[in-house]
């Protein structure tokens, strides 16, 4: 079976940087893969040429098998990828009610108007804002926005969705009570998830499986216990180091 | 923390804020006050007669119709022209963008003089139909929202260049272009396009040039004309402005209550982000979009063609170019240093700057006509004749009137660093005026160079509130153009407005120039 996501051999390159150098990566159906790499790897851009919004200079990025971007090209648009995305800042509609919030995409992919209420009803129940329906972003605390942003992405019901440090700047008791509820959502769901950080304790809360990228490239990818027992990096010892035994 | 005072001296911040503050009360609360108590003096029942009219009601409410199309039809062509020439691939989007908006710094009856050499009936391009459209209601209502629209489109493409890319490309994930532009991005850029919406409005309304040369009533004009013509009657132009002045005041209370409370989202640069595709559109539309941006260029182009045949045009002119580039720098240089205090104030959130900034606010949008009878009535007393019948009068009404345009600038600026900038500095010793010389003007320069810029292009191109009050021989050169339309020869005329039009674009040349500079520096 064709993986969900795959990128193959791709290259950018901005200015006279190589961001992304060769990358290739791919998410099955279900699995979720923590992406790390320290500040200026490429992470984001990797998650930029994913999702359509960048050209790969070369290389291609396949969806079930399918060239969705290739050789500066970008094939498929954004929104027909079946794709969904938690940035860092969460960019949440500052303009639309947390129910508008996840309405905007539902309409956008034609999904009907009964079936529209029903699933986001059931989400909000889900990430526990069911009471929260009406109110607008900068309503919300910090912990709630970042619910609304995972349920925005997931009542798509997307072919996979790709989260960009979407804890980064939280406090550890809500980090982990967030990285808990992700976990278990995409469990439920079984949607596939690539998930962007650079804090290894964040990435274990969630999965086992990690891809390391350093200066534009994925120096090694695999189970923990793999990436214990041959670390591939000085970076990847530092990263295991800081999880302790 | 918003309103911790940091540093070694702390009564240098509240000293410098009190001396802008009360510096900014005098220059624009005595003029309101004057007209309720001019009216009080002598007697409200007698006072207030002329309001008892129904054709004064009609007038007010035809002006207010007026204004509603201009800004509707403004609305409409800043809003599409600002998409297209600045988040999409159209042909030669940033030259597009600098001719459209250089008209907003001419007085907008200028244009209507370029539109009369172009469509009247002697005009090149002329004829009876063209002229009896050119001079009706809704010739005026065109030639506005020509001349104040590029009000909205930078208003519009500031908001655009602000808005996070995040928020946009989390949207572009989900749904296509259009759905994003019309469901995220404008409603983002709502409160912005809503504040322009709001400028153009009182600027039509204050409009007194436009109206009275194409011969449309309005009832600022009617005000204007108990001030100095056979109707005058001063104590009804004080009468007439205060349904202005409460005019101003429910615009202030819009701006605060409804545009006011929608999230800041649209402040600042963020990074760049890839335009719009217009994909087979984008021939048709560049050619579309440059046509409209040219045609509004053509009020210039016949102004042109009439003045060449101009002679002898310099002994008209007088010394009206000297008094307008004096009293518009000295003015904007005031609006800069009183910005640069209050502004910074604003962002910081010291007691009573949104009181000030509201006050600021009143003044730019009580139509003109309503500030300059109350300049009347505050300045033009034995004790303050030196100021009254010199051109410092002008310095004094243009500061007050335009005080916002430095005000709000800056705070826009100081919001978006960090007080740790300054706090930083504070820690080290450095007291208030030391963290606003070496920090706060240094870090802003730019911003604090373009107020200067705005603030002198705005007083440059005034003409609504100077010629009210100008003292003799001391008329600014929109004033002297004003003037000599009703008895001056064509030429002459159209060539000294194309002197206007070189000064001002010698001006935003200059300071565009060294805004790059410093830029690139």
């Amino acid at each position: 079976m064709s993986a969900r996501l795959a990128l193959c051999d791709v290259h950018v390159r901005i200015s006279s940087d190589d961001i992304l150098a060769g990358v290739s990566l791919s998410l099955a159906a279900g699995e979720i893969l923590a992406l790390l790499g320290p500040s200026g790897s490429g992470k984001t851009t990797l998650v930029r040429v994913a999702l359509g919004l960048v050209a790969p200079d070369r290389g291609s990025v396949l969806l079930d098998g399918e060239r969705a971007s290739g050789d500066g090209r970008i094939l498929v648009a954004p929104e027909a990828r079946g794709l969904a995305v938690v940035f860092q800042d969460l960019a949440l509609w500052p303009h639309l009610t947390v129910e508008g919030n996840l309405r905007f995409g539902l309409r956008a992919r034609g999904v009907p108007r009964e079936e529209s209420r029903a699933r986001i009803a059931a989400i909000l129940e889900r990430v526990g804002l069911r009471a929260l329906g009406r109110r607008h972003p900068g309503e919300l605390s910090g912990g709630e926005r970042q619910r609304v942003a995972i349920a925005r992405a997931l009542v798509l019901e997307p072919r996979a969705v790709l989260m960009d440090e979407p804890l980064a700047n939280l406090d550890v008791t809500l980090k982990r009570e967030l990285g808990d509820l992700f976990r278990d959502l995409l469990a439920e769901r079984g949607t596939a998830a690539l998930y962007v950080t650079h804090d290894p304790r964040e990435a274990l809360g969630l999965t086992r499986q990690w891809a390391i990228l350093e200066r534009g490239r994925i120096v090694q990818q695999g189970g923990i216990a793999e990436l214990r027992a041959r670390p591939g990096s000085a970076f990847v010892r530092a990263l295991l180091d800081d999880l302790g035994a | 923390m918003g309103r911790s005072r940091v540093g070694p001296s702390r009564w240098e911040e509240p000293v410098a804020f009190g001396v802008a503050a009360l510096a900014l009360v005098v220059l624009v609360l005595p003029p309101f006050a004057a007209i309720a108590i001019e009216l009080v003096e002598t007697g409200l029942a007698r006072a207030l007669a002329p309001l008892a009219s129904p054709g004064t009601w009609a007038l007010f409410v035809r002006s207010a119709g007026l204004a509603v199309a201009v800004t509707l039809l403004a609305t409409l062509i800043g809003v599409s022209l600002a998409f297209l020439l600045r988040r999409t691939d159209l042909v030669g989007r940033p030259a597009a963008l600098l001719v459209h908006l250089f008209p907003l710094a001419l007085p907008p009856f200028l244009l209507a003089l370029g539109w009369f050499h172009a469509f009247g009936r002697r005009g090149a391009l002329g004829s009876e139909r063209g002229s009896a459209i050119l001079f009706s209601d809704a010739g005026a209502a065109a030639v506005l929202a020509l001349a104040f629209a590029p009000a909205i489109t930078a208003l519009t493409a500031l908001a655009l260049d602000g808005i996070d890319a995040s928020i946009e490309e989390a949207a572009l994930v989900v749904a296509g272009p259009w759905r994003v532009v019309f469901e995220i991005l404008l409603p983002v850029a709502a409160p912005s396009i809503g504040f322009g919406a709001l400028v153009v409005f009182s600027l039509a309304f204050s409009e007194l040039g436009v109206p009275i040369f194409l011969r449309v009533s309005t009832y600022p004009a009617a005000v204007f004309a108990r001030l100095g013509s056979m109707a005058y009657s001063p104590g009804e132009a004080f009468a007439l402005a205060l349904p202005l002045l409460g005019l101003g005041l429910a615009l202030v209370a819009i701006e605060r209550l409804v545009l006011g409370r929608r999230p800041p989202a649209v402040l600042g640069l963020q990074r760049a982000r890839p335009a719009f595709a217009l994909g087979r559109w984008r021939t048709p539309t560049s050619v579309l979009a440059w046509a409209f941006v040219l045609a509004a260029t053509t009020p210039l182009v016949a102004l042109f063609f009439r003045a060449v045949q101009a002679r002898g045009w310099t002994t008209w002119i007088g010394a009206s170019v000297g008094t307008s580039l004096l009293t518009a720098s000295a003015a904007a240089t005031l609006i800069t240093a009183l910005g640069i205090v209050l502004g910074h104030g604003l962002a910081r959130r010291r007691y009573g700057s949104r009181a000030l900034d509201a006050l600021g606010v009143l003044a730019f949008v009580a139509p003109a006509t309503a500030f300059g009878v109350g300049i009347i009535a505050t300045w033009n007393h034995a004790a303050t004749e030196a100021v009254y019948r010199s051109a410092a009068i002008l310095v004094v009404a243009t500061a007050g009137r335009y005080a916002v345009l430095g005000l709000r600038p800056v705070a826009l600026a100081v919001h978006q660093s960090p007080p740790q900038l300054e706090e930083a500095a504070a820690v080290f010793g450095a007291g208030f005026f030391t963290r606003l010389a070496r920090i706060v003007i240094p870090v802003h320069a730019r911003a604090i160079a373009g107020t200067w810029l705005l603030a002198f292009v705005f007083c440059l191109r005034d003409l609504d509130l100077g010629v009210l009050f100008y003292p003799p021989g001391r008329e600014t050169l929109p004033i002297r153009i004003f003037t000599l339309e009703a008895n001056g020869p064509e030429p002459v005329v159209a060539a000294l407005a194309l002197v206007q039009v070189g000064i001002t674009a010698a001006a935003v040349a200059l300071g565009l120039a060294l805004l790059r500079r410093r830029r690139s520096g």
